[in-house]
C-alpha cells in the first residue's frame, strides 16, 4: 500500500472521524474555534440591546462589543454549548416569525423586546430555555464591561489597587 | 520544584518526558494536594501532575469571565443532562477547585458517616479518627469563623431575619487567613487570604521537594503484572489547550485526585478498576438555585466575604441555606427575567442580596466519556429533591422578607418574582415541576468512584485504593458513597490525610527509601490523641 497520504479535506475528516470513534481527543483547530465565535457574534449581534435589556441609564455600549465578548465566552466551552445558544437564537427567530411574520433580527429593539418577553414566561420550556440561553451570555458580558460595572458600584481598578494593598502572607 | 512544558524547554510534539518517582498524584486540588505535601513530608519523591495551568494571586484581577474561561473545566459549562439541565462547575488549575470555590469548610454531619458506616460497611472510619484529621487540616488552612465587619451587609441582613423568624443562623467557617471581604472568592482570591491548595498546601509540598507539573493531562494509568506502574498522559498548551509532549511517569503507587468527573475518565480510558461495572455510576451532586432579595437600602452584594452566614436547622432534613455575594457578570445569571424586565432588576443591583438554597440529593447520575474527549454528565434531579428545593426557596425568601427585603427573585417560573407574604403563600400552595426552574446549578460532584466494603458494588475500599489494581489510590470526592449536605473540601482533605498514612505503610512495606520523614503531624496526631483519651 502507497505511503501517500493526501492533505484533502476528505482525509482530514475520515482522520477525525475515526479518531472521535477511538475515543480520542481531537481539539478544535484555533481557525475553526475563530470560525464557530464569527457565526456566533454574527447571529447575536442584532439581538444584544432587547436581550440584555438596553438600560438607558447605563453606559449605552456597542451591541458588537457586547456580542463578540459573548461568543468568545461560549467557544472557550464544549461543542454542545455553541449548539445551544445558537440553536436558541434560532428557536426565538421561529417564533417572531410565527407571531409577527418577520425574522427576530429585522424586527426593531421594541418588538424584539416582546417577543423575547413572551418566549420567557412561555409555558413552553423549550421557549423559556431558549430566551434563557440566547441572553446568558450577552448579559455575562455586558454586566463584565469595565463602564457598566462601575455604574453599578463594582469598580474593578479601585478594588484592585485595594486588593493589592491588602496582601497575605502566610506567616503565624 | 514547579514545572510546564515551556519552563522544561520542550518544543514540537515529538519529544517526550519520562520520570520516576515513588508516588505519583494526578490533581492538585482538595484531593491530591494534601496527599503531596504529606508523602513529600515522609520523604518521598513525589510527582503531581496538574491539568490545569498555574495562576499565581497577582493573576487574580476581579474579572470574572476571564476568570471562569481560564480556571474553569470547560470555560465553566460542564453540565449534566437532564431536566433542568445542571450546570456543574469545576475547576482546573492549580489548586483544583480549591483555587475558585468559595472558601466554606465545614465537616461532615455525623449522621452522613453512621450512613456510611452502616449502609456502606465502612466501619473502620470513626468520627473520633476523622476529627484528628479534621483539626490538623483546620489548622493548616486557618479555618475560622469571619469578623462580622468584614463579612457584609448581605450576611448581616440574612442573619437578622433568620433569627427574626425563630432560625438559628450564623456564620459559616472558611479557610482564609486575614479575608478583606472582596467577594470573589469564586474567581481566584486576589490577595492570597483564601487557603486555597494553591497557597496552603502546594507551596508546602514544593517546599519539602515535591515536582508539580501544571498544564499537564493524563491519559491513562499504567499497569504492569497486575499493579499500577505509572501514568501517561500529554502536556497542554497554556492558552489553547492543544497536545505537546508525551510525558511518562513510573511509580510505586499511583493517586488518581482528578476530581469526580475526571478521576471515572481516567480508569474507563485506562480500562481498569471497573470490575464491579460502578465506576462513573452514583454521580451525586448538591444541586443549588439561588434568590435574590432587593431591599429599599444599599447592600452592595460585591461587598463582603463571599459565602459568610448560613442557616442549618434543616441540614436533617438535607437543606441548607447560605448566603453568597456576586460581580454583576455573575449576579445576572441569577436573574430569569428577560429584556427590559431583566435590566430593571439588575438596575436594583447595589441594593440586592444572594441565598443560596443547596440540597443534599437523593438520586444519582451517571459519568462516562465523550467521544473525542471530555466528559458526558447524566443527571435527573429527583422528585423527593425537588420538593425540598421548593421548601428551601420558601424559607429563603421567607427569611429575606424577615430581612426587610420588598421582593425576592426566584429561580421558579410562574412564581419568578415574589413581592410579600401573598406570593410566598401561593408558591407553597402551588406543585413546582422540574421544568419550573430557569436554571440549576450543581455544586460539589460526588461519588463516581464509590468506596465500600464490598468489590461487587464499590471501586475503593476505606484505604481508598482500589479493589481491582493494587497500588491504586483514589483520593477525591468521587470515593464519597454519598452526598454530603455541607461543602465537602474539608472531608476531601481529612480523608487524604488519611489516605498518605496507608500509602505510607505500604512504600515502607516495599522497602521505599525516604529521605527523611518529617513527623510533626504525627506528633500533633498523637497529642490530639492523647488529649481526647484524657
Amino acid at each position: 500500500m502507497s505511503e501517500y497520504q493526501p492533505k484533502s479535506y476528505p482525509w482530514r475528516a475520515w482522520r477525525r472521524l475515526a479518531a472521535l470513534a477511538r475515543g480520542r481527543s481531537v481539539p478544535l483547530r484555533g481557525n475553526r474555534r475563530a470560525l464557530r465565535k464569527r457565526v456566533l457574534a454574527r447571529s447575536l449581534v442584532p439581538l444584544a440591546p432587547a436581550l440584555v435589556g438596553h438600560p438607558a441609564q447605563a453606559f449605552d455600549l456597542e451591541p458588537r462589543v457586547v456580542a463578540d465578548a459573548a461568543s468568545e465566552m461560549i467557544v472557550a466551552g464544549p461543542a454542545e454549548a455553541f449548539l445551544a445558544v445558537l440553536g436558541s437564537v434560532h428557536v426565538l427567530n421561529f417564533l417572531s416569525v410565527i407571531t409577527t411574520g418577520r425574522r427576530l433580527r429585522s424586527l426593531g429593539e421594541p418588538d424584539q423586546a416582546r417577543v423575547i418577553s413572551r418566549a420567557s414566561t412561555s409555558r413552553v420550556m423549550l421557549l423559556r430555555g431558549a430566551s434563557m440561553l440566547a441572553g446568558l451570555p450577552l448579559k455575562v458580558a455586558y454586566y463584565n464591561h469595565d463602564d457598566v460595572c462601575c455604574g453599578l458600584g463594582f469598580t474593578r481598578s479601585a478594588l484592585r489597587e485595594d486588593a493589592g494593598r491588602h496582601q497575605v502572607t502566610r506567616d503565624r | 520544584m514547579l514545572h510546564t512544558w515551556k519552563s522544561l524547554g520542550l518544543r514540537g510534539k515529538t519529544r517526550a518526558v519520562e520520570l520516576e518517582a515513588d508516588v505519583v498524584i494526578v490533581g492538585s486540588g482538595a484531593g491530591g494536594a494534601p496527599l503531596a505535601s504529606e508523602l513529600a513530608g515522609e520523604g518521598y519523591s513525589v510527582v503531581v501532575l496538574e491539568e490545569g495551568g498555574y495562576f499565581p494571586t497577582e493573576s487574580f484581577g476581579f474579572d470574572c469571565r476571564r476568570a471562569v474561561v481560564e480556571m474553569y473545566r470547560d470555560g465553566g459549562m460542564t453540565f449534566a443532562l437532564g431536566m433542568p439541565v445542571v450546570l456543574c462547575p469545576t475547576g482546573r488549575t492549580i489548586g483544583g477547585t480549591t483555587t475558585i470555590n468559595q472558601g466554606t469548610a465545614l465537616r461532615m454531619p455525623r449522621g452522613v458517616l453512621q450512613e456510611w458506616r452502616t449502609g456502606y460497611g465502612l466501619s473502620e472510619i470513626t468520627y473520633e479518627e476523622l476529627s484528628l484529621y479534621y483539626g490538623a487540616v483546620e489548622e493548616f488552612i486557618y479555618v475560622s469563623k469571619p469578623d462580622p465587619e468584614v463579612a457584609g451587609l448581605n450576611a448581616a441582613k440574612f442573619i437578622a431575619g433568620a433569627r427574626a423568624m425563630g432560625l438559628e443562623a450564623e456564620y459559616l467557617p472558611r479557610n482564609a487567613k486575614d479575608c478583606e471581604g472582596y467577594g470573589v472568592c469564586c474567581f481566584g482570591c486576589p490577595t492570597g487570604a483564601k487557603q486555597s491548595t494553591n497557597i496552603s498546601y502546594i507551596p508546602e509540598a514544593l517546599r519539602k521537594g515535591a515536582d508539580v507539573y501544571a498544564d499537564c493531562r493524563v491519559d491513562r494509568v499504567l499497569v504492569e503484572e497486575g499493579r499500577a506502574a505509572g501514568v501517561t498522559g500529554r502536556f497542554v498548551e497554556h492558552d489553547t489547550r492543544a497536545s505537546g509532549p508525551r510525558i511518562t511517569v513510573h511509580a510505586e503507587v499511583v493517586v488518581l485526585s482528578c476530581g469526580t468527573v475526571g478521576t471515572p475518565l481516567v480508569l474507563k480510558r485506562s480500562g481498569i478498576a471497573d470490575s464491579s461495572g460502578q465506576v462513573g455510576r452514583n454521580f451525586r451532586l448538591h444541586p443549588v438555585t439561588q434568590v435574590v432579595p432587593i431591599f429599599d437600602e444599599l447592600v452592595e452584594p460585591h461587598r463582603g466575604v463571599s459565602q459568610s452566614a448560613w442557616v442549618h436547622e434543616f441540614l436533617d432534613q438535607g437543606i441548607s441555606l447560605e448566603t453568597t455575594v456576586l460581580p454583576p457578570d455573575m449576579l445576572t445569571m441569577t436573574v430569569p427575567h428577560a429584556a427590559r424586565e431583566h435590566a430593571e432588576v439588575m438596575s436594583q443591583y447595589p441594593n440586592s442580596g444572594l441565598v443560596g438554597v443547596m440540597i443534599k440529593d437523593s438520586t444519582t447520575g451517571r459519568v462516562m466519556p465523550r467521544p473525542g474527549g471530555g466528559a458526558s454528565l447524566y443527571y435527573q434531579v429527583g422528585r423527593e429533591d425537588l420538593r425540598r428545593m421548593k421548601l428551601g426557596n420558601l424559607v429563603a425568601s421567607e427569611i429575606s422578607f424577615a430581612a426587610g427585603a420588598k421582593r425576592v427573585i426566584t429561580m421558579i417560573s410562574g412564581h419568578h418574582e415574589l413581592r410579600g407574604p401573598g406570593d410566598v403563600a401561593r408558591l407553597r400552595a402551588a406543585k413546582v415541576k422540574a421544568r419550573q426552574y430557569f436554571a440549576m446549578s450543581g455544586w460539589h460532584p460526588m461519588g463516581t468512584c464509590r468506596m465500600g466494603s464490598d468489590p461487587e458494588w464499590s471501586v475503593v475500599g476505606h484505604t481508598l485504593e482500589t479493589w481491582d489494581v493494587p497500588d491504586l489510590f483514589i483520593s477525591d470526592a468521587s470515593v464519597f458513597p454519598t452526598a454530603l449536605g455541607v461543602n465537602p473540601q474539608l472531608t476531601i482533605m481529612a480523608l487524604s490525610m488519611r489516605c498518605a498514612g496507608f500509602i505510607d505503610e505500604r512504600l515502607r512495606e516495599r522497602g521505599v527509601p525516604a529521605r527523611g520523614r518529617d513527623d510533626e503531624l504525627e506528633r500533633m496526631l498523637f497529642a490530639e490523641r492523647a488529649a481526647s483519651s484524657r
